[in-house]
């Protein structure tokens, strides 16, 4: 997926981590819902935050910002869960991302909307679809199916490299 | 020969493909039993009866091509039946690749393999000896076995034959039913007309009318019962034997009729009735509905728990009474809608016997498979899924267990190979298991495969179960070429990944030259669970009541008795346990008094330390989802009463995955010198061995918040 794919006036929604913009295929987005009890699953990596009760279907909740490798998100009137819609291993699946704020809905043309590039964000340039631009800021759009997708968490999974990880993570490769 | 109107009749048609396809299985399995039992009568009675019920349907809903070819196997089973003609393995054989034929022409549009049928028939002609004939003007129900023949004497048969009102708009035309029964012999009959409506209300394409029938004939129940056989969903049919058997006369006859026929009819039309009780609780249904249905019944006992909650908290006790009797009612309906769902293995378990026989042709082995357990009931979606997982199973015994006859015979077994299939209950879990008595696996050997392949470092230290637990990574084969049976390394990361996906486990045992066993564990069912909820801190857990024994207290003195030691004293029994606060990390004051829930695991009893046991529940299994598929220690999550999720604890895995923690945190007690670099290895291992082997027990978790 690349920018290049980005071929007609698409809406956005644009949610905040931090300060940085971030955007993603309102077609993705099944609702915003306002921070809920999440429920944290043992013995699982930091950045799943758990699962929450979304009218009597059991939604598995991730933290974006750990995604990115930001601080873990903290809990404000502002934060919300955006529940989207994503494919994982080919199989439609419902997942809910926190965010710090959500902002609003935008139209972005293609034309502005350009490649990401690729050094200069702390962001992992695979996970974003495009820069678009809106007013003076910046917006990421996000490759949403990509941040959730297994082997994109598999690598996120072991943020700190130690030495015995990476090894141990290279064997897993081979094993594949 | 029936009018149908063109929608009925392709609903007809496909409802015979259905019955047809599940006859057929019934028919491979008695025939592959009478491949090792050829003198048994009542299994070429069996095999006959199937091919004369679909040949009859057959050309009944339009099938001929089938009804003819049919007839003609039909006709050699029937030389078997009169002793004229012995069973042997060419004719089994024979008339397995003739049922290869008649399920192609079941399926729709299929262009059928004419000249490997007529090849077919020819062979069945030479041994039996006779002409191709087709069956010329045969009705569907045949054969009137030849009267006064030696089927014994002839009787008298009270019939009540009362169709549905909607039997005529099916396409069925009762008449014919009724002239196919004067063939087999002398029919008086009457038809009651008490249903019929006047005139204004009438609907000529309802059928009101029932009959009262009296039979004479040498033709015994089931041969009567044949000529309803397309009906008996949609009539009421009572074939009773009129007293004393009929000796012939006519007056004793008409005398009988008439009395019969004078009798009051007690029955209401509409309401069926058979005369054969395992008829009447049978009942085909889509499957579909069957799974709303029990999703409506999950959401109800969401619901109902809900009420109860919110019935303790007001303290009325009228809404306490009602919410009590909803409880018991949603109680029973959960188990009778989880009973529905369960079927009996039998049926994946027999579609095997013909697997095992043609491989064993294939392979140049002989085999004989054996079955254990076969009424053992699971769930059907749980059953829906064994089927793949079994089938590479027996293919991996059959091509690299089981030794050719030669070497068999040269290691002093017996010449014939045997795989032992086998379903028994055990707790909430079901085993499966598929042994064989071949050559057992080479340790050696796949632990050298894997080091080959770079799937574990050379100097790794693994235990027999883990180096068992290799052979279902992908691409891992110790084959040494690729047949078409096996050695493509797919076969058995498909098991590990169907097994996986039921979240059961798999255990490999085998010893070198006496055999493998592959014992799948498996969950009863993956919607409902009986339950105890428990609490730590704020969090809420659910534990299977399957595997709960009973409930201690744990007090800071206990713990202080023990110095620190993780075992409870149960009434003189040192019962290890596992403090779910410290194991989950979950961060909140211990209380004073704890409760250990003490729970049976296959590795032993096992206690799990919890605040406060808030008492048993009936909970809906959520599925945590492909998100979550690594987690081991949850099997999945419900919904409480007061909306908050509670996870459902996995004790096996949980006792599992406490075992290896604590494993790991000796060898770090060991000092780094003395075992050399063993924590790289160690790290290692316990991925790849998750890799490959998340269903495989001793599975490790990635690297999680600890």
């Amino acid at each position: 997926m690349s920018v290049n794919e980005i071929t007609e006036t698409r809406q956005y929604l644009t949610f905040k981590l931090g300060n940085e913009i971030f955007a993603t295929d309102v077609a993705k987005v099944r609702e915003v819902l306002d921070l809920t009890t999440i429920t944290a699953i043992p013995r699982t990596p930091d950045f799943m935050s758990g699962v929450i009760n979304l009218r009597g279907s059991v939604v598995p909740v991730v933290d974006l910002r750990l995604c990115f490798e930001m601080s873990k998100t903290e809990s404000t009137r502002n934060t919300c869960i955006v529940v989207v819609e994503v494919l994982l291993d080919n199989e439609s699946t419902v997942i809910g991302a926190l965010a710090d704020s959500v902002e609003e809905v935008i139209d972005l043309e293609p034309d502005q909307i350009q490649p990401p590039p690729r050094i200069g964000t702390n962001i992992r340039t695979d996970f974003i679809k495009g820069m678009g631009k809106r007013d003076a800021q910046f917006i990421m759009i996000l490759d949403i199916d990509r941040v959730f997708s297994a082997e994109e968490l598999a690598v996120v999974r072991a943020p700190e490299s130690s030495k015995q990880q990476m090894e141990s993570k290279q064997q897993m490769e081979v094993a594949a | 020969m029936y009018e149908t109107n063109s929608s009925n009749a392709d609903q007809f048609r496909q409802s015979f493909r259905e019955e047809a396809r599940e006859i057929l299985v019934d028919l491979e399995s008695a025939l592959l039993e009478l491949n090792e039992n050829s003198g048994d009568r009542e299994l070429v009675a069996r095999v006959f009866r199937a091919l004369h019920t679909i040949k009859g349907s057959g050309s009944m809903f339009g099938f001929e091509e089938l009804a003819a070819f049919t007839h003609n196997l039909e006709t050699a089973f029937d030389e078997v039946r009169n002793g004229r003609l012995q069973i042997n393995s060419e004719l089994i054989d024979l008339t397995l690749a003739a049922l290869d034929q008649i399920r192609a022409m079941l399926e729709e549009g299929s262009v059928v393999d004419a000249a490997a049928c007529t090849a077919i028939l020819a062979k069945v002609h030479l041994l039996t000896g006779k002409p191709e004939k087709p069956p010329a003007g045969e009705k569907a129900v045949t054969p009137p076995p030849p009267p006064a023949a030696s089927r014994g004497e002839e009787r008298e048969w009270h019939i009540r034959f009362a169709p549905s009102p909607d039997m005529m708009r099916d396409g069925t035309n009762p008449l014919l039913l009724i002239n196919e029964l004067r063939q087999l012999g002398g029919l008086s009959v009457k038809a009651s007309m008490a249903a019929l409506p006047t005139l204004a209300e009438l609907d000529p394409e309802r059928c009101y009318v029932s009959w009262e029938m009296v039979l004479a004939t040498s033709a015994d129940r089931d041969a009567i019962r044949d000529v309803f056989i397309f009906v008996e969903d949609s009539c009421e049919l009572a074939i009773e034997p009129a007293s004393p058997p009929a000796s012939a006369a006519p007056a004793t006859l008409a005398g009988a009729t008439a009395k019969a026929l004078d009798e009051p009819r007690s029955q209401t039309a509409g309401r069926r009735t058979y005369d054969k009780p395992d008829n009447a609780s049978s009942l085909r249904v889509p499957a579909v509905k069957l799974d709303q249905f029990v999703d409506l019944v999950g959401e109800l006992v969401t619901v109902q728990a809900r009420l109860s909650e919110l019935a303790a908290r007001r303290d009325d006790s009228e809404i306490t009474a009602v919410s009590e009797e909803i409880e018991r009612l949603t109680s029973s309906l959960r188990e009778n809608s989880m009973n529905i769902r369960m079927l009996p293995v039998r049926a994946t378990f027999e579609k095997f016997r013909r697997l095992v026989h043609d491989l064993a042709r294939e392979l140049g082995k002989e085999v004989e498979l054996t079955i254990e357990g076969a009424d053992t009931e699971l769930d059907k979606t749980v059953i829906d899924q064994l089927s793949d997982p079994l089938m590479h199973l027996i293919r991996n015994s059959m091509d690299h267990g089981i030794e050719p006859p030669a070497v068999r015979a040269d290691s002093g077994k017996r010449s014939s190979a045997n795989i032992h299939l086998s379903a028994r209950h055990s707790g909430a879990s079901v085993l499966i298991g598929v042994s064989d008595d071949g050559a057992g696996i080479n340790a050696e050997l796949v632990r050298s495969k894997a080091v080959e392949k770079g799937l574990v470092a050379p100097d790794a230290q693994l235990t027999e179960s883990e180096t068992f637990a290799l052979i279902f990574q992908p691409g891992f084969s110790t084959a040494k070429q690729v047949t078409d049976v096996s050695g493509r390394g797919v076969g058995m990361d498909v098991v590990r990944q169907s097994v996986e996906s039921l979240r059961g486990t798999i255990d490999v045992a085998s010893k070198p030259g006496l055999g493998t066993t592959v014992t799948l564990r498996l969950p009863l069912t993956l919607a409902i669970i009986d339950g105890l909820l428990v609490t730590v801190g704020n969090n809420y857990f659910v534990l299977p009541l399957a595997n709960t024994l009973e409930c201690i207290e744990l007090s800071s003195e206990d713990i202080e008795k023990a110095n620190g030691k993780h075992v409870a004293n149960v009434r003189g029994m040192i019962v290890p346990y596992i403090c779910l606060r410290e194991h989950f990390n979950i961060r909140t004051l211990r209380p004073d008094l704890e409760q250990i829930m003490v729970v049976e695991t296959e590795s032993g009893r096992y206690g799990f330390v919890v605040d406060q046991v808030l008492g048993d529940c009936q909970t809906v299994i959520k599925n945590l989802g492909r998100f979550y598929r690594h987690v081991q220690v949850v099997s999945g999550a419900t919904i409480l009463g007061n909306g908050a999720v509670a996870l459902i604890l996995d004790p096996e895995r949980l006792v599992q995955d406490a075992v290896r923690l604590a494993q790991q945190a000796e060898h770090r007690r060991v000092p780094s010198g003395a075992r050399g670099n063993s924590h790289a290895r160690e790290g290692s291992l316990v991925n790849t061995v998750q890799k490959c082997a998340g269903a495989v027990g001793n599975a490790g978790a990635c690297p999680q918040r600890f």
